[in-house]
């Protein structure tokens, strides 16, 4: 049956906690962060978390029922940072199971399609139940997805924005307006998918969560996607690549 | 909203009844009751109620809840007593009903019902018996290659390193050309893959979970035993002049043994009732095509069943949409013809309208997917309002989903009682404490959830879950609960063994993806002697009813 690699990646990161051999200060507890996908149905919210844990992209991905749940294993400058995403089904009554996906959550990423103006209210909704409802520190991220289909094509054609409902002006002044970070985001092509999860590590305030930050020669304030055990095999535990979304 | 006492469906729903009347009594069979007597038919059940609304349940809602740091010293032998004590009452238990015994089933439009709509019986050993040495995705290859041993399992299938180095050497934005190049690759190689890789009933193999080893030891031996299950079955419906003989012991033995796949739609839509019902209401179903397909018609779900057609099985052949390449070269998915998915979209359409107050939800879309790989669409309707309405509780997926809800508190409430090791480590601080169960689930249910909605569907491998389906037509709602039950008790080891309280959910969400061997987990539903595994209807409706008063009661309160 289709057990396609939706939830792959999970495994191996839940377990790799201080496998990765990264540096020799790669040992460091990960600190993590609870974070929760949220946003109407057919938005995009499994492959723009399928894009950040597998780097992969799935033309016709199947509706999540319930909920999926992915970790995924960061370095942001000198933490590293271990996102434990739930990612949620998006159907209107799956709404009742929602206290539990955000209980406790650090973060959440709602998420819209740029081609559909009803999902940004729909969007609007979720931020004002998360505002009043969720961990008062919640860090809230709201990401206009699919921008892939409304981008001028190669030819620098520019009539093909025709598709867009949601102006990026508009969900900005939206966001900036509810506090929140924003970003738009195309998971077929990767754009934008990692900053949401970087602008989020960086907002958290992960000393409150880690208790004693440890020094590692990293300089890159960028997130870096901490490698699956299996990729040490080949490159003897160097230093941890850039992700790339 | 759905939960309104005034819907507007309804009252189209009561006038497209009456057509349905008038209509019938044109029949040569007309029924003769007047429709009230008929929906109490199609019911059976007295816990169903198809036309009213219970506002006290509409308004049942999960509520937040805190992270409980109870104790953690449970004491496994004292918690059991104060369960039973707990449940030392009586309840009607109105849902135990299984289907009547039935008159037989002539097999005379079988073989050509078969081709006419099904390549199922084609080609279905040799193909399964291939087993493909390169798999679809250089990022599966370290997993499924490797032997099975625990640190593999959990290895991540990415592309891990090559991924990455390439990243490195490349400029973070990656050009446009290169990426369609690679997806030329991708795409090359998935047409390449994609007729030996599948399994008889279309499935593209995922080596996610299953590695090649484990998929062709399995299916080696199980085509074996395939083979030996037609000779049974087909001597069988021969002593019985092409009948489906009634419901017995042997009956039931040999369902629990397994449906060849050439039966199993037959098999099913008989022994669930739905046969009865569809003959019963013989037509019904095209006037619901013909209503829904009235361009008056205001249906909310059209469009929200439209957005997941394409979504179900995208990798299952007969249901891959076709992706069509337009004029400004941009691809664009079509559904127009592939037939499956037409069925699919009428079946859920249909269903819309017959049960207005449900419509659609999400996981409906898998069933009737599975339903049409073995039954043609009439006949899938009718087994998907019997599955809906007769073989699992109510409330179960309209939009208050209490009915599941509740059976996720009974399900808990199970493997505390049956299996408190394990439960201590999927509890997340709700302790041993029953009285919790009734407001708030444990998180853990967010995964264990989809395992009732979907039946199963997108969580057990395909040959184990026709054979707990098989079990379920039969047997009834209980087996679904043996089969979680008993999917947990196979994975005992692996749960115990966790420590990180967030690492359980990876546990129990892909663990069941992992069991290809489906004899292990029938063993394990019908074991009787081990006796985890072995409740009845009786104690889970008792359950079910304790769980729905106290929930009913908590929202009072609030």
């Amino acid at each position: 049956m289709s057990n396609n690699s939706r939830q792959n990646g999970s495994d191996s990161t839940a377990r790799a906690g201080g496998e990765n051999g990264l540096t020799p200060s790669a040992n460091l507890k990960p600190v993590q962060v609870k974070l929760v996908l949220l946003g109407e149905a057919a938005v995009g919210k499994s492959s723009l978390v399928f894009r950040f844990v597998n780097n992969e992209f799935q033309e016709n991905k199947e509706p999540t029922i319930g909920a999926a749940f992915l970790t995924q294993k960061c370095r942001l400058e000198d933490k590293v940072i271990k996102f434990e995403i739930w990612d949620t089904a998006g159907q209107e009554r799956f709404h009742s199971l929602a206290p539990m996906y955000y209980r406790n959550a650090q973060a959440a990423v709602v998420v819209y399609d740029v081609t559909k103006a009803a999902s940004l209210d729909k969007a609007k909704s979720w931020v004002k139940e998360l505002q009043r409802q969720a961990n008062p520190n919640i860090v809230i991220a709201l990401a206009g997805n699919k921008i892939d289909l409304v981008q001028p094509n190669e030819e620098g054609e520019d009539d093909s924005e025709s598709g867009r409902q949601v102006p990026t002006e508009e969900a900005k002044a939206y966001a900036l307006e509810a506090g929140l970070l924003f970003f738009e985001t195309s998971a077929k092509k990767g754009d934008g998918v990692r900053d949401v999860f970087t602008e989020i590590a960086k907002k958290i305030p992960l000393e409150h969560i880690i208790s004693r930050p440890r020094q590692v020669n990293n300089n890159s304030n960028q997130i870096n996607v901490i490698q699956p055990p299996g990729a040490n095999r080949n490159n003897g535990g160097g230093p941890a690549k850039d992700c790339a979304c | 909203m759905i939960g309104e006492k005034s819907n507007p469906r309804d009252s189209y729903y009561s006038s497209l009844i009456d057509e349905y009347m008038i209509n019938s009594t044109r029949d040569a069979n007309p029924p003769t009751t007047a429709w009230n007597n008929i929906t109490n038919d199609i019911k059976k059940r007295p816990s169903l109620n198809l036309h009213t609304r219970n506002s006290s349940i509409s308004s049942l809602k999960r509520l937040p809840s805190f992270n409980s740091q109870t104790p953690k010293n449970p004491n496994p032998t004292n918690h059991s007593n104060q369960i039973s004590l707990m449940f030392n009452y009586t309840t009607n238990p109105g849902c135990l009903a299984s289907p009547p015994p039935s008159p037989g089933y002539m097999f005379s439009e079988y073989n050509s019902y078969n081709r006419s709509h099904h390549n199922l019986e084609n080609k279905d050993i040799n193909d399964s018996l291939t087993v493909p040495q390169q798999s679809r995705k250089r990022s599966m290859e370290s997993l499924s290659s490797g032997s099975c041993n625990q640190e593999d399992l959990y290895t991540r299938p990415s592309s891990a390193s090559s991924y990455y180095e390439e990243e490195v050497r490349n400029t973070p934005k990656i050009n446009p050309t290169k990426r369609s190049s690679s997806r030329q690759d991708s795409n090359n190689s998935d047409k390449r893959q994609s007729d030996a890789d599948r399994d008889r009933y279309g499935f593209r193999r995922s080596y996610a979970w299953i590695t090649h080893k484990e998929y062709s030891d399995f299916e080696s031996s199980y085509n074996q035993v395939l083979q030996r299950r037609k000779q049974k079955w087909d001597t069988l419906l021969n002593e019985h002049g092409g009948l489906i003989p009634g419901r017995s012991a042997k009956m039931k033995r040999y369902i629990r043994k397994g449906i060849p796949p050439k039966l199993r739609g037959k098999i099913w839509f008989h022994y669930s009732g739905a046969e009865a019902k569809m003959k019963e209401y013989a037509g019904l179903y095209q006037q619901f095509i013909l209503k829904s397909q009235d361009p008056n018609l205001e249906n909310e779900f059209i469009e929200v069943i439209e957005r997941d057609l394409h979504r179900t099985f995208p990798e299952n052949i007969k249901f891959k949409s076709t992706v069509i390449i337009d004029d400004n070269n941009s691809s664009v998915i079509s559904t127009d013809n592939v037939p499956i998915i037409q069925s699919l979209r009428r079946v859920l359409t249909a269903f819309s309208l017959y049960s207005p107050n449900i419509g659609y939800c999400q996981s409906l879309n898998y069933i009737v997917g599975i339903l049409l790989l073995f039954m043609e669409e009439e006949k899938a309707f009718w087994t998907l309002v019997t599955i809906i309405h007769d073989f699992l509780p109510e409330n179960m997926y309209d939009v208050t989903m209490e009915g599941s809800n509740v059976d996720q508190a009974v399900l808990m409430m199970f493997i505390m009682e049956k299996m408190p090791q394990i439960w201590s480590k999927l509890n997340g601080g709700f302790s041993w404490d029953i009285e919790k169960l009734d407001g708030n689930l444990p998180t853990i249910t967010l995964v264990t959830s989809h395992w009732f909605l979907t039946l199963f569907i997108n969580i057990l491998p395909i040959e184990t879950l026709l054979r707990v389906w098989d079990c379920f037509f039969y047997e009834g709602n209980k087996v679904l609960f043996r089969a979680a039950l008993s999917i947990f008790k196979l994975n005992e080891e692996k749960i115990l063994a966790v420590d990180d309280p967030m690492e359980i959910f990876q546990v129990v969400q892909n663990m069941p993806k992992r069991l290809v061997d489906c004899h292990k987990l029938i063993d394990m539903c019908f074991r009787r002697r081990r006796g985890l595994t072995d409740i009845s209807q009786l104690e889970i409706d008792r359950h079910r009813e304790f769980f729905r008063e106290r929930r009913k009661k908590r929202v009072a309160k609030h």
